[in-house]
């Protein structure tokens, strides 16, 4: 304890600047080199989800030329290109997919010290270490999916964002915009940060133009105040507006959405349009607009380079490097590249608030995630909505406008995923390294303060520790939230294995490859799996097309609802229950009906956070203990013989999986 | 690379770092990582070398290995904190430099960083899988070179090969610097595959050389730019090759597409005209001692230069055990450095050159006896190569050889050597040795082998043909032209070779290395059979038994016995008799003490028989007391310890 804290003395002593910067410098790297370490190791461990699987399979398209080119259904390709860049200088492996997550979690916690000045020094160490020990941060670091990319370049593009207002350089808007052009091939969601960042533009205008219109002189401590209150006011009406505008919203549908919301900023814009013509009449001369003043930043040639690089890169990516302008031609993607890229994403997410919610469908999804898991961070950044609502500055109003504003978004948007958590979650870390500072400095002087880095520190290291389990030993199981249905169970990394084994000695033996047959609603991962696999494993089981007798393929792997449809002679086969898919889906924000209740919640919510213990509901019976995809491995008896012969029959039907103590103590997975 | 590899190499590193401060040279941040690397990898393996010999190859030998390294070192590190952070402090200062000023790193981290992007690529497809469930590799040195280098890393790792004797010739002594494939094989332990761990060790080794190359320039040449030129120039060599086979046959024929797929190698051709290969692709990457080598010499190198006024005793005595322990790794560098400071001693006549000579022939020349090969493979001969193979012995084919072979180097060098300060020439001259050695004889049974001193020319006078380039490169106008013409000339060859060796696809590979059954033999064999057991099997290029098993057998490939100077053609024939059933070839089984016999695809291809069971059994003469203890996928395996 000790010395940690007076590394923290020191980097907020009167010691020269100079010599706080060099010890900052330090701990700054050293805490970059730590996350770095926790985002690789065993970073391949984990078996695929559903989605990651997917990810690879088109990077590998990409990789052999056989990539179609964009599709909004499987977000921006951007990641596939780099993915297969990896691919090509390391192989193909379940580390090299995850990678880009990995490196993008590991960048992103270097953003915090552009933002040191802002943060204070305990501050930028905090939110480092919030970032390095946040379970989702850590969790989402290691999955293979778009996310964690594409949460950097929205971090990038807020560091521009911030730095165009508050330290205008010519470069900056060329910058930005190549930020949303990559942004946008990513993932789609690019659309709903510009939205925000435009209206907190909006916003800004007319804070300025409020604070023009009614100041007397700067220097007056009353004019100070009511600076503040102006921002403060401003911000939080802000956040209300979009708060009730959503709520108004709610499910328009595409086109509803659209206009509802292109009526919310007109209406901002107006308001922005009045209070500066208020504070012309107020003050006979236009109000310092900081953005206006930003836009004179870069010169003729500047604003050229701002046009003409983001087309560029723009063109380079939706045209895979101008190799193919044509676009995959599916329903979703059906016009050229180039077109798809501008127009096919916004016509894809307006056709999915259409057809209504993915994944979770409660509002308060995301607030259930962070209060069980991110309890620390949220605790914390209240400290800093405080500060920053006290003396609001222009990188707090930003950071709680991001943080609020995507927690509405994502809130209300139609899809409810588990990695999405990591949206509003980061600007939170920042506000809760603002609220560290805030504390600290707070502190300096107070009776208790050793009292509390204890306390503080337990609660750090008791958070780590479950991040630490959470995504290293139980990453992959079902009680944790978010693993979510697409998660593939141990089982399927073992059926893999166990396939090349087999065909390894089956082919040894007969000169000919084993005949697998995996059916399409359990595909996936397996695609990714099995992509050394000599022969195609790939299978549509349905009336009608179900394996007969005399096709007698070696293994089938079926889904349950799936395995009467087959006409085999089973005497020559032996079938294996098998689970393919997990997840855990609890009545966890489900409201208490009575008092009596309170207890038994707070007792599981408790067991949860200390064990991961799940339970099932109590009396409402519409909460379940964890479930799996279930389904049959039927394999051929002559190949088991074979494998055993070998020497290479693992048992991968008798892979562990988890078990629990209490309410889903005699948890079968499999039917 | 599952953790437990990053952490031993990690543990390699701080260990080869914490030596560094061992010296009193001035070296800086950077070097001390560089130069660690390759410090860390000679301690590592030669301490883990005692302590598996006395215990056995497992991780808690690797263990054992790092921690009393650490434990030794740890004293040194508390007594130097204060430089070891001034050091860091320095780093981080001068990596804020610009790019231009000669003390910033960023060169340095640079090279290091494309060398870690091309030995990525190189490495990770130098095995794929085989639709079989087998093993492919993509390039001629893995199929060829690297095939005595798994069996001698599988020897060790599986088959406790302590006291060494050689794996692919059971009972004669292991003539051959193995250092570099015992690292290897400390990596087995910690979770890697015999595969795995070449390309890792290879990659580590790799990563770090350009690096020590460069650094070991920047002592010789006049900034950092005539640096980068000696370090492209010795890393792309390979001759003129492309300059007529690419520029006017091939390009022109393919387009720019031959790019793609390029059609041959521009620096080997098959032992024809071309003898003198590409630093990587003919050194580095199949002759895998080299990468210790080579590395060795340019650090003795620059600190006896860096002594040569303080005259600090210890850093001579440091740098003579250093060479001393060099036949371990690579006999050639050890016989390089001897040769130069004997000519420097000769020349300057100081008693220090006798601190660094006493050790380095004291530790070195026991090894190097123990090594010696059982015959004496030396022909004496006049101008190497010319009156063999396509050359003639004419004026004309002497200049065109040399020309062919490494372009406008020598000359280059010549003059880069004559333009040096004074200091500098007195000791340059004597690399010049190095040309003539491979001229007036054979040393090694096969004229191949001679490049192997050619290749050091080429590294130690690298950085006078940098400094050559600069000179007419920053002279500007049409002298600068020229210096791009003569790097174009003298890398483009090299590059090319290099490009291709990135590319996974290029005729006739991948070819299948080892079949799936090959692998499942393999795996039976390690896991049945008892690590000191001997093996009759076919004496092709591969085998499972030697590659995956590391179990001794009566012959490995015939050629590369040939170049370790051991009895090839009595073991060939002894091999012959075993399988064709030669009158007293029970005899010929019990002379080397086989315990067991494998009939298998290689060995009906070798030895000509037709049962897909075995000889014996084609034969109805099942020898007795033999029994048949694996009899799967087209190979069959026999206990032959007993028979009678």
């Amino acid at each position: 304890m000790k010395r940690p804290l007076n590394v923290l003395k020191k980097l907020n002593s009167g010691d020269s600047f100079e010599a706080k910067k060099i010890v900052l410098k330090r701990v700054v790297l050293a805490l970059i080199l730590f996350v770095l370490a926790t985002r690789l190791i065993s970073l391949g461990n984990r078996p695929f989800h559903h989605d990651e699987s997917l990810d690879a399979w088109f990077s590998l398209r990409f990789l052999d030329g056989n990539f179609g080119g964009y599709d909004p259904v499987y977000h921006g390709p951007l990641r596939f290109y780099i993915t297969a860049g990896f691919f090509w200088l390391f192989g193909e492996s379940d580390f090299t997919e995850r990678l880009l997550a990995a490196i993008s979690g590991s960048l992103l916690a270097c953003v915090p010290w552009f933002w040191r000045k802002q943060l204070g020094s305990v501050g930028t160490v905090s939110t480092i270490c919030l970032f390095a020990a946040s379970p989702s941060m850590l969790y989402f670091s290691r999955f293979g999916r778009e996310d964690m990319f594409f949460l950097f370049a929205t971090a990038v593009f807020v560091a521009l964002f911030f730095a165009f207002l508050e330290k205008p350089k010519g470069w900056h808007p060329s910058a930005l915009l190549v930020s949303v052009v990559v942004g946008l091939a990513i993932k789609e969601s690019v659309l709903l940060s510009v939205f925000l960042f435009v209206t907190f533009l909006f916003l800004l205008i007319v804070q300025e133009n409020l604070i023009a219109a009614t100041r007397k002189d700067i220097y007056f401590q009353s004019d100070q105040d009511q600076t503040y209150a102006i921002r403060r006011w401003t911000l939080l009406t802000g956040l209300g507006s979009m708060l009730a505008v959503f709520l108004w919203v709610g499910n328009s549908g595409g086109r509803g959405t659209i206009g509802k919301l292109t009526l919310y900023i007109a209406s901002i814009s107006i308001l922005a349009a009045a209070t500066f013509t208020f504070a012309v009449i107020r003050n006979g001369e236009s109000p310092p607009v900081t953005f206006v003043k930003s836009l004179k930043a870069p010169t003729r040639f500047q604003w050229l380079i701002t046009l003409v690089t983001p087309i560029v890169i723009f063109v380079v990516i939706f045209s895979q490097f101008f190799t193919s302008f044509a676009g995959p031609k599916t329903s979703s993607a059906p016009h050229g590249a180039l077109r798809n890229g501008l127009t096919a994403g916004f016509n894809y997410w307006t056709s999915q608030q259409k057809e209504g919610s993915r994944g979770d469908s409660r509002w308060q999804y995301y607030l259930t995630l962070l209060s069980a898991y991110e309890w620390l961070v949220v605790i914390l950044a209240l400290l800093g909505i405080w500060g920053v609502l006290r003396r609001p500055n222009l990188f707090g109003q930003i950071m709680l406008w991001w943080a609020g504003g995507n927690l509405i978004l994502y809130s209300w948007a139609g899809e409810r995923m588990p990695w999405l958590i990591i949206h509003p979650l980061l600007p939170l870390i920042v506000l809760a390294g603002l609220g560290s500072q805030f504390l600290w400095m707070k502190a300096r002087f107070w009776k208790f303060r050793n009292a509390l880095m204890v306390v503080l520190s337990i609660c750090a290291i008791f958070s780590a520790t479950q991040s630490l389990f959470t995504s290293y030993s139980r990453g992959s199981e079902p009680q944790e939230l978010f693993v979510q249905a697409g998660q593939a169970t141990p089982e399927v990394k073992a059926w893999s294995e166990q396939l090349y084994d087999s065909d390894r000695v089956h082919y040894a033996e007969t000169g000919n490859h084993l005949i697998v047959q995996i059916d399409s609603d359990v595909y996936w991962p397996y695609g990714w799996y099995l992509r050394d696999f000599p022969t195609s494993t790939y299978a549509i089981i349905e009336d009608g097309n179900a394996p007969a007798p005399e096709l007698s393929p070696d293994i089938l792997f079926l889904p349950y609802w799936d395995t009467e449809l087959v006409n085999l002679r089973m005497d020559e086969y032996e079938t294996f229950s098998y689970n393919h898919r997990w997840w855990w889906v609890p009545e966890f924000d489900a409201g208490i009906s009575n008092m009596v209740e309170i207890p038994k919640a707070i007792s599981r919510w408790g067991n949860w956070m200390w064990s991961r213990e799940p339970w099932i509901d109590t009396g409402k019976g519409s909460a379940k203990c964890p479930a799996s995809l279930s389904g049959k491995v039927i394999i051929k008896k002559s190949v088991i013989e074979e494998s055993r012969k070998y020497g290479v029959w693992n048992n991968p039907q008798d892979t562990t999986l988890p078990s629990y103590s209490n309410a889903c103590k005699n948890l079968s997975f499999s039917p | 690379m599952n953790f437990a590899v990053v952490l031993f190499l990690l543990g390699v590193l701080v260990i080869g770092f914490a030596c560094t401060y061992l010296m009193r040279t001035p070296f800086v941040f950077e070097e001390r990582l560089v130069f660690g690397a390759f410090l860390g990898t000679v301690q590592v393996s030669l301490l883990g070398f005692f302590v598996a010999w006395l215990t056995k190859v497992d991780g808690q030998m690797v263990l054992i290995t790092e921690g009393i390294l650490f434990v030794a070192y740890l004293p040194l590190m508390k007594r130097r904190w204060s430089v070891i952070r001034a050091d860091a402090e320095n780093f981080f200062i001068r990596f804020g430099l610009n790019w231009k000023d000669s003390s910033s790193p960023k060169t340095t981290l640079s090279l290091m960083l494309a060398s870690a992007i091309v030995s990525a690529r190189i490495l990770h497809i130098s095995f794929g899988k085989s639709a079989s469930g087998g093993v492919t590799v993509s390039h001629l040195s893995v199929f060829g070179d690297w095939s005595a280098h798994l069996a001698y890393a599988s020897s060790f790792a599986y088959g406790h090969n302590f006291p060494p004797e050689l794996p692919t010739a059971a009972g004669e002594s292991f003539s051959y610097h193995f250092g570099v494939d015992w690292f290897a094989a400390m990596l087995i332990p910690l979770g890697a595959d015999v595969f795995a761990a070449m390309q890792v060790s290879t990659f580590f080794l790799a990563t770090f050389f350009p690096a020590i190359l460069y650094l070991g320039c920047r002592r010789f040449t006049s900034n950092s730019r005539a640096s980068v030129f000696a370090v492209a120039t010795f890393l792309l060599s390979g001759g003129t090759g492309a300059l007529y086979r690419f520029l006017f046959v091939d390009l022109p024929e393919g387009g720019i597409s031959v790019l793609g797929n390029l059609p041959r190698s521009y620096a080997f051709d098959g032992f024809d005209r071309n003898w003198v290969d590409n630093a990587v692709t003919g050194f580095l990457y199949p002759q895998r001692p080299t990468l210790i080598g080579f590395s060795a010499v340019i650090l003795v190198v620059i600190l006896l230069w860096e002594n040569r006024k303080v005259k600090v005793s210890g850093t001579y005595i440091f740098a003579g055990v250093l060479t001393g322990l060099l036949p371990f790794f690579h006999v050639f560098a050890f016989g390089t450095l001897i040769l130069l400071t004997a000519m420097w001693a000769v020349i300057h006549r100081r008693k220090y050159w006798g601190l660094y000579l006493s050790p380095a022939l004291a530790i070195g020349a026991p090894i190097v006896i123990w090594q010696w090969p059982d015959r004496d493979g030396t022909v004496w001969h006049f101008l190497w190569m010319l009156g063999k193979s396509s050359w003639n012995s004419n004026p004309w084919d002497f200049l065109w050889f040399w020309l062919l072979n490494t372009g406008l180097f020598i000359p280059l060098a010549v003059w880069g050597v004559v333009r040096s300060k004074k200091e500098i020439r007195n000791h340059a001259f004597p690399l010049f040795s190095l040309l003539v050695i491979p001229n007036i004889a054979i040393w090694h049974f096969w004229p191949g082998n001679n490049a192997k001193y050619v290749i050091f020319f080429l590294l130690l006078a690298s950085p006078f043909v940098g400094e050559a380039l600069e000179k007419l490169f920053s002279a500007g106008g049409i002298r600068a032209f020229v210096a791009v013409g003569l790097i174009l000339s003298l890398t483009l060859t090299g590059a090319l070779d290099i490009w291709r060796s990135m590319d996974q696809t290029t005729d006739p590979y991948p070819v299948e290395y080892l079949s799936g059954t090959d692998i499942s033999v393999g795996e039976w064999i390690k896991d049945n059979t008892d690590p000191d057991a001997i093996f009759a099997s076919a004496n092709t290029n591969t085998h499972p038994v030697r590659v995956l098993t590391g179990r001794k057998v009566i012959s490995g490939s015939p050629g590369r016995l040939n170049d370790l100077g051991k009895d090839w053609y009595g073991r060939d024939q002894d091999l012959r008799k075993i399988y064709e059933m030669a009158p007293n070839f029970e005899g010929t089984m019990a002379k080397y003490g086989t315990d067991y016999v494998v009939f298998g695809p290689l060995e009906r291809q070798q030895y000509g028989f037709a049962s897909p069971k075995s000889r014996w059994v084609e034969n109805d003469e099942m020898p007795a007391g033999i029994k048949i203890v694996y009899d799967l996928g087209g190979y069959q395996i026999y206990d032959v310890s007993e028979m009678q």
